[in-house]
């Protein structure tokens, strides 16, 4: 169980978030909430990549999967090497290869990044964030820009890869929280 | 084939070039007929083909070109550890800020006076263009290491990517034309100002000792074909620190 605990984070005097507290429990949670509510910047704060002006995070894991909301892959290399490189020894190409297939991508693992279309490279950034061992899966909005056909795809990926571990994941789509079979936290 | 075609054109037009003013040159010797202030390209290339003959050319070449080569790859480490310390350290910037213009800014003739009273014409050249070497390759990769992606920063973060991987992986292809403009620049300016140094401080057996010694005796061909053998030399050193950098490059996307 990860906790947040009555997180604040104001940027420049404008308050983001004002004593924020949730708690992350095992399976599958999505954060939701219209844009603007500091969603992303709740996910920096538990990520370690933001400190919260006041509050705690409570049992965060050492080692964190996460996709974010840019895909932030690098465009020089392959698919393949994007995947090694985060993932270092962990990387297996055979399990590699069944990710990038259960997200329709099969045989993209040579793939230049900077060749794929903006839905590929948001496929290629899950199938990083799946692959990675780590107690907690944080995926900030996972489905956008993919179609209807592909996001059934995605959200399978994730039910099947979120089985043993927490995940949080950001979306605006109650659907998506449906289908995914989330509990839900509005912030 | 399509892309052949304007590579074909830009190459024709290229030897134009170069033959229009070879040609304006042998004009303007032709008309001026006074050899001793105007060489003519057939007599330079003449010279040149005579000093290819003689083994003690490479000797001079060879003496210049290791002096200078050491000063370059000096300069470019120290510049290049700089900038990483400065990237990192932004009080190191503001410390470093003054003697990099001032670096930059002095004339090199005033650096060679100056240096002359410390060190032998022998050490001179590397000296000379380790200074000039030194800003560039500080200036250029500074910029480039500020301009990393911050994003992709933090993924290595999150991800736990270890530095060396994440060095070669993330780091270098983002300041690869940054390094690549730095050096191709810093490679002609070290030359250029490295043989000043020589003509300045004449070590025995350099390029700069030829020079002095063409003027010295008048002769306006040798002075034209050592000019000359600089200008090839300045060029495919450049051509061939790119070439190596790109394959360098691409191998490190392959691996």
């Amino acid at each position: 169980m990860i906790e947040l605990n009555d997180i604040s984070k104001a940027f420049e005097g404008k308050p983001v978030l004002a004593h924020v507290s949730l708690q992350v429990p095992g399976g599958i949670t999505c954060l939701m909430g219209v844009s603007g509510r500091g969603k992303t910047t709740l996910l920096r704060i538990l990520l370690g990549l933001e400190a919260p002006d006041a509050g705690q995070v409570i049992g965060r894991p050492e080692r964190i999967a996460v996709q974010f909301q840019e895909d932030r892959l690098v465009e020089t290399l392959t698919v393949g090497r994007n995947l090694k490189l985060a993932l270092g020894r962990a990387y297996d190409e055979q399990r590699a290869e069944s990710c990038l297939t259960a997200l329709g991508l099969p045989d993209s693992l040579g793939l230049r990044v900077s060749t794929l279309s903006g839905g590929m490279k948001r496929r290629v950034s899950l199938a990083r964030a799946l692959l990675f061992p780590a107690p907690l899966l944080v995926l900030d909005e996972p489905f956008q820009g993919l179609d209807d056909a592909t996001r059934q795809r995605a959200i399978a990926a994730v039910r099947a890869y979120a089985r043993d571990r927490a995940a949080l994941v950001v979306t605006h789509d109650a659907d998506d929280a449906a289908a995914l079979g989330a509990n839900l936290i509005n912030l | 084939m399509k892309p052949n075609k304007p590579l074909k054109k830009e190459n024709l037009w290229r030897c134009a070039a170069a033959l229009f003013w070879l040609l304006a040159w042998q004009g303007a010797a032709w008309l001026l007929r006074q050899p001793l202030l105007l060489s003519s390209p057939v007599k330079v290339a003449r010279r040149l083909f005579s000093l290819l003959g003689e083994s003690g050319y490479y000797r001079v070449l060879g003496f210049s070109l290791g002096r200078i080569c050491l000063g370059f790859l000096l300069g470019a480490a120290l510049g290049a550890a700089l900038a990483m310390i400065a990237a990192r350290w932004e009080p190191a910037e503001y410390l470093l800020r003054p003697l990099m213009v001032t670096v930059r800014s002095v004339p090199v003739a005033s650096f060679i006076i100056l240096a002359l009273v410390w060190l032998s014409g022998k050490q001179l050249n590397t000296f000379i263009s380790f200074l000039m070497v030194l800003p560039i390759v500080y200036g250029n990769l500074l910029a480039g290491l500020k301009s990393r992606s911050k994003s992709l920063g933090e993924m290595a973060r999150v991800y736990r990517i270890p530095p060396a991987r994440r060095l070669l992986y993330i780091d270098l292809p983002q300041l690869k034309p940054h390094l690549l403009s730095a050096l191709s620049l810093a490679m002609g300016m070290s030359w250029k100002s490295g043989i000043a140094a020589e003509v300045i401080g004449i070590p025995t057996g350099s390029v700069g000792e030829m020079l002095y010694q063409s003027k010295v005796y008048l002769d306006t061909d040798a002075l034209y074909a050592w000019t000359l053998s600089i200008v090839l030399l300045s060029v495919a050193l450049e051509k061939l620190l790119t070439f190596l950098m790109k394959r360098a490059f691409a191998r490190l996307e392959r691996l």
